[in-house]
């Protein structure tokens, strides 16, 4: 199994992607080259082209799903546009307050100097996030999913 | 980039079809223009005196775009609440 074909088929595991995608993207996959085109009178493939860079497109959302053990269900949706806006304010604040914002932050257990974000760096983080899913199962019944897609 | 226009707020009990509402941000954004333009000169004038007396950080003037860059990404946010007697869903488009 070559390394694009896994990771549609972890996509398609974890989630991130329906069966009809994962499909279209596998039928892709397989046109990209002219020995394995599919036979006449199958169906044409949806995706044309290569799609190696549908697979490293960034994720665009970030996903926290709550549910509770009485029923109760949380769904957040913050665009990862946010975060990444987010990340890029922090090397504009002032030295002083950036001081002080490290400093509570090592106070909580969190030791990351903000002011030394670069976009390059952001970019990574988000690219980072496409691979990352939180599962938390609480000891009543509770559920956190925590994933970007 | 924009900031969100819209605001959709939807709450209701989960056995009957909730109120729906639609909040048209776009109308608070003009009524905030006087005062964002307002700071934005403060703003650069601040920079401007930074500047010429050698500090190292002048950047309010970028930190303010910024800010304003950080309110259009919440273009797309949504947040949905489902409880035993409501359901709450908002979203900023």
């Amino acid at each position: 199994m070559n390394e694009d074909r896994a990771r549609i088929l972890n996509m398609l595991a974890a989630g991130k992607i329906t069966a009809e995608e994962a499909e279209h993207l596998l039928d892709a996959l397989e046109s990209r080259t002219p020995a394995d085109q599919p036979a006449p009178g199958s169906a044409p493939s949806m995706i044309k082209g290569d799609p190696t860079p549908l697979l490293n497109a960034l994720p665009k959302f970030l996903h926290v799903k709550v549910d509770g053990d009485a029923g109760e269900k949380v769904d957040v949706k913050v665009p990862l546009a946010l975060v990444r806006s987010g990340l890029k304010l922090t090397s504009l604040i002032p030295p002083q307050a950036m001081d002080q914002i490290n400093e509570q932050m090592a106070q909580s257990g969190m030791s990351i100097d903000f002011s030394n974000f670069k976009p390059e760096d952001i970019d990574e983080l988000i690219e980072a996030l496409r691979e990352m899913e939180v599962n938390v199962d609480g000891t009543k019944g509770e559920k956190v999913r925590v994933y970007a897609e | 980039m924009l900031p969100p226009m819209l605001m959709h707020l939807r709450v209701g009990p989960p056995d009957r079809s909730p109120f729906g509402l639609w909040l048209p941000l776009l109308l608070a954004w003009l009524i905030l223009l006087p005062i964002v333009v307002l700071v934005a000169l403060i703003a650069i004038l601040v920079d401007l005196v930074l500047l010429l007396a050698g500090e190292r950080y002048h950047h309010y003037t970028l930190l303010l775009l910024r800010c304003l860059g950080v309110l259009a990404a919440t273009r797309g946010t949504e947040v949905r609440i489902h409880a035993d007697k409501t359901d709450v869903d908002i979203c900023f488009a």
